[in-house]
């Protein structure tokens, strides 16, 4: 039944109790952005109260704040259907990974299912250029298109091993979606556009002076991403970013082709992964995407994230050492102990070097998942030609606990 | 407002206004096409709060947009003055982008 909006406003105080919405379905998402877009000149019109005609005749009186209610309720209820979807993926992934050898116990191993019942709605991923929200993380889990939150995330661990690595610092540059933003406003026809593309681009343009190698995401007609290489060296680019480079940074460059080695993309939904894929793997040397290991690679993401959103206080909880005394199992398993030990040890270092408040505790455990991630890859890395693609072989329970336990790598169970 | 409040050395005057929370100030919200949105908010309210409603008065849906300050993204329990943002300040808007497709 189609009601008209300004029914929804009454000039009369509001005296309902709001606990009956309790009880009430949220109008539809159309009615609720009408009754938004209607909120202020109702207001200006003396209306003081909304009365919801859907029930009781329309007799009750609720405050205008109801709106503000029944738009938060609305987005809770949408960031469950996406959580429940991801949840129901990772069970069917489970299930059709049990019987494929190497596989079977892969979901359990990385401990997503733990990782799902324990990240808060309302709970945040830290990245350097800002948190994003814990929510986003969920399109991982499934055939969803990444966002710029998931590339954000992405490209802020990658960031994390760079900045790990002493050879490419201040010499590589990945930068987040926001800056590749600005560069297609600066190349804007539009003066304004260009203006404001310029002005968010200033604080750039002194870091990148000295760059060699810049790398961007940049999305394509809000459908598509694409990985860009600014090479300051051999002076190629691609995109808007030429514009940029010779009026701020002074450089003369040319156009380059499609020339960054690239997984190639054989379905519609995964181009984000081979986006921060493509920049790990120029940079890194990391194996190229394959649609065999797509699934895995992207609960790997998601754990990896996830572990970040999870309160420290709750996961130090969850991640208690184990008993220091070995047990048999450590003593029939004498290199899988070793393993964790060494591990430990890394990760332990680079904890202490970047550990100095609260604040840096939140780096100090970026930095530890960095190191996991890279050192998942590096397993991948160094299988067996021929072998499957990274994460396909069950990787040791060591790095799989490195990779889910940032700050303490649990020995064997 | 009062006689006495405009006595005094303004430049002190200023200096305790910039650390009123209660002390309102003027921010200016662009989009990538150059179009400003003008706000008045008090120093101690959360900037989420202006993001709603600068994304009800656009029509968009607050999760689709993002806003930088400085160019980092302002957090939910941000506020002018744990930004340190002066009177005038800028905060820009960018929209979400998506992609998954292949060209």
């Amino acid at each position: 039944m189609t009601r008209k909006i300004s029914n929804w406003f009454t000039t009369d105080q509001a005296k309902t109790d709001l606990r009956i919405l309790l009880n009430r379905p949220v109008p539809s998402s159309q009615t609720l952005k009408d009754l938004e877009s209607e909120l202020q000149s109702a207001w200006h019109d003396g209306c003081r109260s909304v009365s919801d005609p859907r029930y009781n005749d329309g007799r009750d009186r609720l405050p205008l704040y109801a709106i503000t209610y029944w738009r938060e309720v609305t987005k809770s209820i949408e960031q469950q259907a996406l959580w429940k979807e991801a949840a129901e993926w990772v069970s069917d992934q489970h299930r059709e990974w049990a019987t494929v050898n190497g596989k079977g116990e892969l979901v359990k191993d990385l401990g997503v299912f733990e990782t799902l019942a324990s990240i808060l709605v309302s709970s945040k991923v830290p990245t350097r250029w800002g948190a994003v929200p814990a929510y986003s993380l969920a399109k991982f889990l499934g055939e969803k298109w990444m966002g710029t939150d998931n590339i954000t995330f992405m490209l802020d661990t990658i960031v994390g091993r760079v900045a790990g690595d002493r050879r490419m610092k201040g010499k590589v540059w990945v930068m987040p979606p926001e800056f590749s933003q600005a560069i297609v406003e600066y190349g804007s026809s539009d003066s304004a556009t260009a203006a404001r593309g310029s002005r968010l681009l200033e604080c750039h343009e002194k870091i990148l002076a000295s760059a060699h190698k810049v790398y961007a995401p940049f999305n394509i007609n809000d459908c598509h991403w694409v990985a860009v290489c600014l090479d300051l060296t051999s002076g190629k680019v691609v995109y808007a970013f030429k514009k940029w480079v010779e009026d701020k940074l002074g450089r003369t460059i040319s156009i380059g082709g499609d020339e960054l080695k690239h997984a190639h993309q054989n379905d519609s939904h995964s181009c984000g992964l081979i986006t921060a894929n493509t920049i790990e793997s120029n940079i890194f040397g990391d194996s190229l995407w394959t649609p065999l290991t797509a699934a895995e690679g992207r609960l790997m993401w998601f754990n990896l994230g996830g572990r970040l959103a999870i309160p420290r206080k709750q996961r130090a909880e969850a991640e208690k050492p184990p008993n220091p005394k070995l047990s048999i199992h450590h003593l029939l398993n004498p290199d899988v102990g070793q393993a964790t030990h060494d591990e430990i040890a890394f990760v332990g270092e680079e904890a202490r070097s970047t550990e100095s408040g609260d604040d840096c505790g939140r780096v100090s455990d970026k930095a530890e998942v960095a190191v996991a991630a890279s050192a998942l890859q590096a397993r991948a890395q160094s299988r067996e030609p021929g072998q499957a693609g990274p994460l396909q072989a069950k990787p040791s329970r060591a790095l799989l606990n490195l990779a889910v336990r940032p700050g303490w790598a649990q020995g064997p169970a | 407002m009062s006689d006495n409040e405009h006595g005094g050395n303004p430049s002190q005057d200023e200096g305790v206004k910039q650390e009123d929370p209660n002390a309102t100030i003027n921010i200016k919200v662009v989009s990538s096409t150059g179009e400003e949105v003008f706000f008045k908010i008090k120093r101690s309210t959360k900037l989420s709060k202006l993001q709603g409603a600068y994304a009800s008065k656009v029509g968009k849906d607050v999760s689709s947009i993002r806003f930088l300050y400085d160019g980092d993204r302002i957090q939910e329990d941000d506020t002018p003055l744990s930004l340190e943002m002066e009177d005038n300040d800028t905060i820009d808007v960018m929209v979400e982008q998506v992609g998954g497709r292949r060209l």
